[in-house]
C-alpha cells in the first residue's frame, strides 16, 4: 500500500525516459559484436578508448555486458510482473467480488505471502527450483502478488457493493460474467498502475537474486555483474568500473517503473476520490 | 490526552529495544576472551586470518576445526614430505605382506595433562576412530584389530592387503585414551579436556561470533618448545576483508588449507611493499573438465580427445588464475608429484576439434549453426559447475565459449556444493563437470588421484574402465614401491590416453604475509604454512 | 458485543499463519536439492561412504533422516512446542546458542538504523508533504524516491570503495573482534548501519510524505489552518495522530526487515549476523538451523504484525468495523 501521493507528470516524464533509455540499451545489445570494444587478454582494465567503460575479470567489455545485461533485467521485469500481476488481480477480483469463505481464505494465503519473510523464503525457493530464467521469473511471481492481490480485492469488494452489481445479480447474470465483464473493467486502473510498480521491483528482485549468486549463468544479467565484482575481487583491484555502472542501470531502470506508477497510481486514486478512499 | 500517553510510550518501547540491542552487544563483546597486547614486549605473539571458518571447537565434528587440531595441538602418525610420500613422525612402521602392519612409537611424546604417549593410544586412536568417526570407517575399512604389543609397539592386522593403510596414518591425529575412551559420541563431547593433544600448541580458546581462536606454545614438546609463544586465528567471511586486514597489518599471514588465495587477489596486492608470498606447486589438479565416461557421448574416448583440443588452456591460465598456473600436459598428474611421467602439453587445435567431431558424426543436421547427434536429434553438453565459487562459474563460461568456437551447444548447470556432490557422487545425472582435486584427495584411495575416477570410489569420472580397475586393484595390493611407481605410469598412460577427464590448468598455492611482521614460515606439503615445521623456524618480527 | 468475536477470529488467523509458516519451513529445506549428509562426512569421504550403507544408515538415523517426513515433522513440532530447536547439523551445538550468539550482531546494526529512519524519516517526509508543490521539496523527494531504488548492496559496495578502500575509516566488512576497542566497533559498525539507515530513512519518508499530502487534503485540516494553528504544533498534533495506524504497520514490516531483510547487507559486508547465518544454513543444507532461524524471523514479524494491529485498533476507532 504504498502511497505516493500526487506526482505531477514532469516525474511521469523523467519515468519514461529512464525506460526508454534502458530500452535503447537493449536495442544497442543487438548490434553486432565489437561496435563497442573487444574483449581484452587483460583483465581488470580502466576505462580506456578501446574498452569504454574497462574490462572485468575475465577481460570482458563491461559496457558490451552492461548492454546485454539490459535484456535480462528488462525481460524478467516485465515477465516477473507479468506473472505477479495476474496472480494478483485473478485473486483479488475473486476474493472481493466472492467474499464469505472464499475471501476469507484467500485472504489467509494473501497474509501469509505478506507476513513470511520475502527475501529468505526467496532464496529458499530459488535454491530449490534451481537457477534458470523461469525459475527466477516464477519466483518473483509467486511472492510478489499479495499487495496487487489486496488492492485488487478492497476496489473490486466496493464494486460488488455498487447498485449496478446488484441490479445485474437481481436480473440473474452469471458471476463469471460479471466478474469478467463488469469488474475487471473496473480494477483495470489499479492493476495497471500494480503492473508498472511490479516490474520496478521484479529488476530488483532478480539483481539481489542474482548478487548472491543465484541468477541464470545462462542470461548474465547487471546483478550477476554485482556478484563477480564482490567475489572476484574488484573493490580490491579498485575496479569501479565493473560494479558503479550495473548498479546505475539497476537503480534507474526501477526508478523509471517506480515514477510511472507513482503518476499512474495518484491519477487514479484522484479520479475515485468520489467513490471513496481505496486502499 | 490519551493517545499522547501511547505516543510516548511506543516511542519509549523504541528507544528501550535500541538500548537492549547495544547492551547485547556489549554484553557479547565482554563476555569474549580478552585479548590482552600489554605483555607483546615478553610474549612472541603471532595472528593469521583464514578465510576457513571453525564453527565449534570439536575436531571430530568440525572439519575445519580437525584441521587445525591437526596443525596446533594434535600430532598426525605419520606426516608427508615435499614430494609427497608419506613419512614417520610419531610412529615408524614395518609390514611384510601389506596384511600385518607393526608400528613403533619412535619419539618421548606427552599429553598436555603430562600423561606420557604409549602404544595403548595409538591403537586406541585406530579402533576408536574407525569406530565413531565416519572419516575414519573409511580410512581404516579393513582393520580387524589393533593391539598394543609392548609400550611402543602396536600390530595391526587387516582383512586384506592395503599399501594405502600409511595414508590413514597421515591422516589420523593421535588422540588420548585417557580422554576418549568413555566418550560415546566424540562428535558432540563438550568436557574441558576434548582438546588435549600432544602437539606443539595448547588449545587457547575460542570466540565464535567474533571469529577467533587462540593456541599457546607447549613448552614440553618433543621438539623442544615452538619458537612463537602464541597463535591467534581469526576467522574471515570474505577474502576481501581478510587481504584488507592484511594490508592494514592487523593479521601477519593468511591461510586457507589446500588452497591458499584466488590467484585474481595477487596483482592488487602486488603494490604493498610489504606484503610477500608464498608460492607453491600445487598438488592437487586446480580445476579439471569431467566427463560421466558411462554415458553417451562422453563415454567415447574419442569424443574427450575432441574437446581437449577445443579448449584454450592459456586464456584459464590468465584469466582464472592470473597467470599463476602452468597449462597442462595430458597425463593429468601435476609435474608437482615426484612420480610425475612426462607427456604432451595440451594445446588448442580447433580444427582438429572440428574434424575430429566431424568424422564421429557429430555435425550440423538441422542448420541451425549448432552440431547435432549423429541421429540428427539436437546436442547440448551440459557442464555442472559450482555456483558457490565464483571461479568455477567463471571457469565454465571460458569453456563454454571455447565450447562453443567449435558449434557445441552448451548450458552451463549452476549447483552448489551439497547439490554438486550429489549428483556427481550419488546420482551421477550429469554429461561433465567442473571441479578442484586436493592434495589429500590425490592420496586417497590408491593414489594418483584414482578416488576422483574409479567408479567404485567418489568418482566423478565415472570410469568402468576394466583396464583401469586392475591397475587400481594392484596398487592397492602391491607393498613394492618401484612396482607402484610404475603402476602409477601406467595410470598416467592410461589418464593421457582415454582423457576421463581434462586438466584445465595446473595452478599454484599462493599464501600472501606480511614480510615485516613475519619470516620463516616453512610450506608444508599438507598443511601449507601451518605444518609442523613452522613452529621451529618462524621469527616474529 | 461483537469486538471479542473479532479479536478471536483475528487470533485465529494468526494462528492459522504460524501453522502454516512452520510447516513451509519445514518442507521447502527437505525438498531442496543436496544431501545434507554431504557436510556431515565431508565432501571427500561421502562418495566411500554412501557404499558403506552400514555406516550411512548408522549416521543417517543418529541425525534422524530416515525416518519418514510426517514422523520428523512431528517431531519437529514437538520440539518447537519444548522451544527447543536442537542441534545444528553443521555447527554441532544447541541452535539456542548459535542464535543468541547471532541475533545481537544483527540487531546492532538493524535497531539503530530502524530507530533512526523512522524518526529521519517521519521529520523529512511530514516536512516534504507540507506545502509539497514547491520546487526544492520536489527535488528532495524524488531524491527519496531516487534512493529508495538504489540496491543496498550495491550502496554497500560503493561505501566499502570509498571509505574503506581509498580513505581507509572502515573495515571491508566482518564483526570487530572480541575485546576491539570502541572506536574499532563503531568503525566496524559505521558502514552497514549508513547502509540501512539511508535506505530505510527514503523509504519512511516517502510513505510519511504520501500521508501527510492526503491528510493535509481532508476538510478538518484546512478548518484547524485556519483558526491559526502553529504549524509544527499543527503536523504533530493533527498530521502525525491520524497517521499512526498506517505508521505502526510499516513499524511492523520494518522490524521484519529488521531481522532478516538486511541478508543481502550482512552479505556484502559479510557481517556474520542472522542473514549471513541462514544464508550458510542454505548452502550446507543445515535443516535445523534452517527451520528454527526462518521460524523465529516468520515470527517476529507476525508478532509485529499482531501488536500493531492491536494498537491501530486501540488508536482508530474506524478500524473496529
Amino acid at each position: 500500500m504504498k502511497r505516493f501521493g500526487y506526482s505531477p507528470t514532469g516525474v511521469e516524464w523523467a519515468g519514461i525516459a529512464l525506460i526508454l533509455a534502458v530500452f535503447a540499451m537493449t536495442l544497442m545489445s543487438f548490434l553486432p559484436g565489437g561496435c563497442f570494444g573487444m574483449p581484452s587478454s587483460i583483465p581488470y582494465l580502466p576505462p580506456s578508448s578501446s574498452n569504454f567503460l574497462g574490462t572485468n575479470d575475465i577481460g570482458d567489455d563491461v559496457l558490451a555486458i552492461l548492454l546485454q545485461g539490459s535484456r535480462v533485467s528488462l525481460s524478467i521485469g516485465l515477465l516477473g510482473a507479468t506473472v505477479s500481476t495476474l496472480f494478483g488481480t485473478v485473486i483479488g477480483v475473486f476474493a472481493g467480488f466472492m467474499g464469505g469463505t472464499v475471501d476469507e481464505a484467500l485472504g489467509s494465503i494473501t497474509d501469509f505471502f505478506l507476513v513470511v519473510p520475502a527475501l529468505p523464503l526467496m532464496i529458499l525457493l530459488a535454491a530449490y527450483l534451481g537457477p534458470s530464467f523461469m525459475n527466477v521469473v516464477m519466483v518473483i511471481g509467486l511472492l510478489w502478488w499479495p499487495t496487487t492481490a489486496r488492492m485488487v480485492r478492497a476496489r473490486a469488494r466496493q464494486i460488488r457493493g455498487s447498485p449496478f452489481i446488484e441490479g445485474l445479480m437481481g436480473v440473474g447474470a452469471r458471476k463469471p460474467y460479471i466478474m469478467f465483464r463488469h469488474v475487471l473493467p473496473n480494477v483495470w486502473g489499479i492493476v495497471l498502475a500494480r503492473f508498472v510498480l511490479a516490474v520496478s521491483s521484479s529488476i530488483l528482485l532478480e539483481a539481489g537474486l542474482s548478487f548472491i549468486g543465484l541468477g541464470d549463468p545462462q542470461n548474465p544479467s547487471w546483478g550477476m555483474m554485482l556478484h563477480f565484482a564482490m567475489t572476484r575481487g574488484a573493490l580490491l583491484h579498485g575496479a569501479w568500473w565493473t560494479f558503479v555502472p550495473p548498479g546505475i542501470c539497476i537503480s534507474f531502470s526501477s526508478l523509471g517503473f517506480i515514477l510511472i506508477g507513482m503518476g499512474m497510481e495518484s491519477r487514479y486514486r484522484s479520479s475515485t476520490k468520489s467513490i471513496g478512499d481505496v486502499s | 490526552m490519551k493517545k499522547n500517553l501511547l505516543v510516548g510510550s511506543i516511542g519509549i518501547a523504541i528507544l528501550i529495544l535500541a538500548g537492549l540491542g547495544f547492551a547485547a552487544y556489549g554484553g557479547y563483546f565482554s563476555t569474549g576472551s580478552p585479548a590482552s597486547n600489554n605483555t607483546q614486549s615478553v610474549t612472541k605473539a603471532l595472528t593469521i586470518g583464514t578465510t576457513n571458518i571453525v564453527k565449534t571447537d570439536n575436531f571430530v565434528k568440525d572439519y575445519y576445526m580437525g584441521i587445525f587440531a591437526a596443525c596446533f595441538i594434535l600430532d598426525p602418525l605419520a606426516a608427508v614430505d615435499q614430494g609427497g610420500s608419506i613419512v614417520p613422525y610419531l610412529v615408524n612402521w614395518s609390514t611384510a605382506d601389506s596384511k600385518d602392519w607393526t608400528m613403533t612409537l619412535i619419539r618421548n611424546a606427552t599429553w598436555h595433562d603430562g600423561v606420557p604417549v604409549t602404544a595403548e593410544d595409538v591403537a586406541f586412536t585406530i579402533t576408536y576412530l574407525k569406530a565413531k568417526d565416519p572419516n575414519y570407517a573409511t580410512h581404516f575399512q579393513f582393520v580387524v584389530s589393533a593391539e598394543p604389543l609392548d609400550n611402543r609397539t602396536v600390530v595391526v592386522k587387516l582383512s586384506r592387503e592395503w599399501t594405502s593403510f600409511t595414508t590413514g596414518l597421515a591422516a589420523t591425529r593421535l588422540i588420548p585414551k585417557h580422554v576418549w575412551a568413555n566418550v560415546t559420541d566424540p562428535a558432540t563431547y563438550a568436557g574441558s579436556d576434548r582438546n588435549i593433544g600432544c602437539g606443539p600448541f595448547t588449545y587457547g580458546g575460542f570466540d565464535s561470533a567474533s571469529g577467533a581462536m587462540t593456541f599457546n606454545a607447549n613448552k614440553n614438546y618433543w621438539r623442544g618448545a615452538p619458537v612463537v609463544d602464541k597463535v591467534t586465528l581469526r576467522f574471515y567471511t570474505s577474502t576481501d576483508a581478510m587481504l584488507m586486514a592484511l594490508k592494514k597489518g592487523d593479521i601477519a599471514a593468511t591461510y586457507a588449507y589446500a588452497s591458499g588465495i584466488d590467484p585474481v587477489y595477487v596483482p592488487p596486492l602486488l603494490e604493498e611493499k610489504n606484503v610477500s608470498f608464498i608460492i607453491m606447486p600445487n598438488f592437487g589438479v586446480d580445476n579439471s573438465l569431467w566427463f560421466n565416461c558411462m554415458r553417451y557421448p562422453y563415454n567415447m574416448s574419442e569424443f574427450r580427445e575432441a574437446i581437449s583440443y577445443a579448449l584454450d588452456y592459456n586464456g584459464y591460465v590468465t584469466f582464472i588464475a592470473a597467470g599463476y598456473a602452468k597449462v597442462p600436459t595430458k597425463g593429468w598428474i601435476p609435474d608437482s608429484w615426484d612420480y610425475c611421467v612426462e607427456k604432451p602439453l595440451l594445446a588448442k587445435n580447433a580444427s582438429r576439434a572440428a574434424s575430429m567431431l566431424d568424422s564421429l558424426g557429430f555435425v550440423d543436421r538441422d542448420s541451425d549453426g549448432w552440431r547435432d547427434f549423429p541421429n540428427g536429434t539436437a546436442f547440448t553438453m551440459k557442464i555442472l559447475a559450482r555456483s558457490d565459487i565464483a571461479l568455477s562459474m567463471r571457469l565454465a563460461e571460458l569453456v563454454k565459449r571455447d565450447l562453443e568456437n567449435i558449434r557445441i551447444r552448451v548450458q552451463i548447470i549452476p549447483a552448489d556444493v551439497s547439490t554438486f556432490q550429489t549428483i556427481t557422487q550419488k546420482t551421477k545425472d550429469f554429461d561433465s563437470a567442473i571441479s578442484r582435486t586436493t592434495f589429500w584427495g590425490m592420496i586417497m584411495y590408491a593414489g594418483a588421484g584414482t578416488l576422483y575416477f574409479d567408479n567404485r570410489n567418489m568418482g566423478w569420472a565415472n570410469v568402468d574402465d576394466p583396464e583401469y580397475h586392475a591397475v587400481v586393484d594392484e596398487i592397492l595390493r602391491t607393498a613394492n614401491q618401484s612396482r607402484t611407481k610404475e603402476l602409477y605410469r601406467r595410470l598416467q598412460d592410461l589418464y593421457a590416453t582415454n582423457m576421463y577427464a581434462i586438466p584445465l590448468y595446473w595452478g599454484k598455492i599462493i599464501q600472501p604475509y606480511r614480510s615485516d611482521m613475519v619470516g620463516g614460515l616453512v610450506f608444508d606439503t599438507m598443511y601449507g604454512i601451518l605444518g609442523k615445521d613452522t613452529w621451529f623456524s618462524v621469527i616474529v618480527k | 458485543m461483537r469486538f471479542p468475536l473479532f479479536l478471536f477470529r483475528k487470533f485465529l488467523r494468526y494462528l492459522v499463519l504460524v501453522f502454516a509458516i512452520i510447516t513451509v519451513n519445514f518442507l521447502i529445506p527437505r525438498l531442496m536439492p543436496g544431501d545434507p549428509m554431504i557436510f556431515i562426512f565431508g565432501e571427500e569421504v561421502y562418495g566411500a561412504a554412501i557404499r558403506n550403507p552400514e555406516l550411512f544408515e548408522a549416521l543417517t538415523a543418529k541425525y534422524g533422516l530416515n525416518l519418514p517426513l510426517v514422523d520428523q515433522f512431528w517431531i519437529y513440532l514437538m520440539s518447537l512446542f519444548r522451544a527447543d530447536f536442537g542441534y545444528s547439523f553443521s555447527y554441532g551445538r544447541q541452535i539456542s546458542e548459535i542464535i543468541a550468539e547471532r541475533l545481537p550482531l544483527t540487531l546492532i546494526m538493524t535497531v539503530p538504523s530502524t530507530v533512526l529512519s523512522l524518526v529521519a524519516g517521519t521529520a523529512i517526509g511530514l516536512t516534504l508533504g507540507w506545502e509539497s508543490d514547491r520546487l526544492p521539496k520536489r527535488l528532495v523527494s524524488a531524491a527519496c524516491v531516487a534512493v529508495h531504488s538504489f540496491p543496498t548492496y550495491w550502496l554497500a559496495m560503493l561505501m566499502l570503495l570509498f571509505f574503506s578502500l581509498w580513505l581507509g575509516w572502515a573495515p571491508i566488512g566482518g564483526a570487530p573482534p572480541a575485546g576491539a576497542s570502541f572506536v574499532a566497533i563503531v568503525q566496524h559498525l559505521s558502514l552497514p548501519l549508513l547502509v540501512l539507515a539511508i535506505f530505510n530513512t527514503a523509504y519512511v519518508s516517502i510513505i510519511v510524505r504520501g500521508l501527510t499530502i492526503e491528510i493535509s487534503e481532508e476538510p478538518f485540516v484546512i478548518a484547524a489552518l485556519s483558526k491559526g494553528l502553529g504549524k509544527l504544533n499543527f503536523s504533530l498534533r493533527h498530521l502525525l495522530k491520524p497517521s499512526l495506524p498506517p505508521l505502526l504497520s510499516l513499524f511492523a514490516i520494518e522490524m521484519g526487515f529488521a531481522f532478516s531483510g538486511a541478508l543481502l547487507v550482512e552479505i556484502a559486508f559479510s557481517w556474520p549476523g542472522m542473514g549471513y547465518t541462514m544464508w550458510q544454513a542454505v548452502i550446507e543444507r543445515d535443516y535445523p538451523l534452517l527451520q528454527a532461524s526462518f521460524t523465529m524471523v516468520a515470527l517476529v514479524v507476525v508478532s509485529a504484525n499482531a501488536l500493531a494491529d492491536a494498537l491501530s485498533y486501540a488508536l482508530d476507532p474506524r478500524s473496529r468495523s
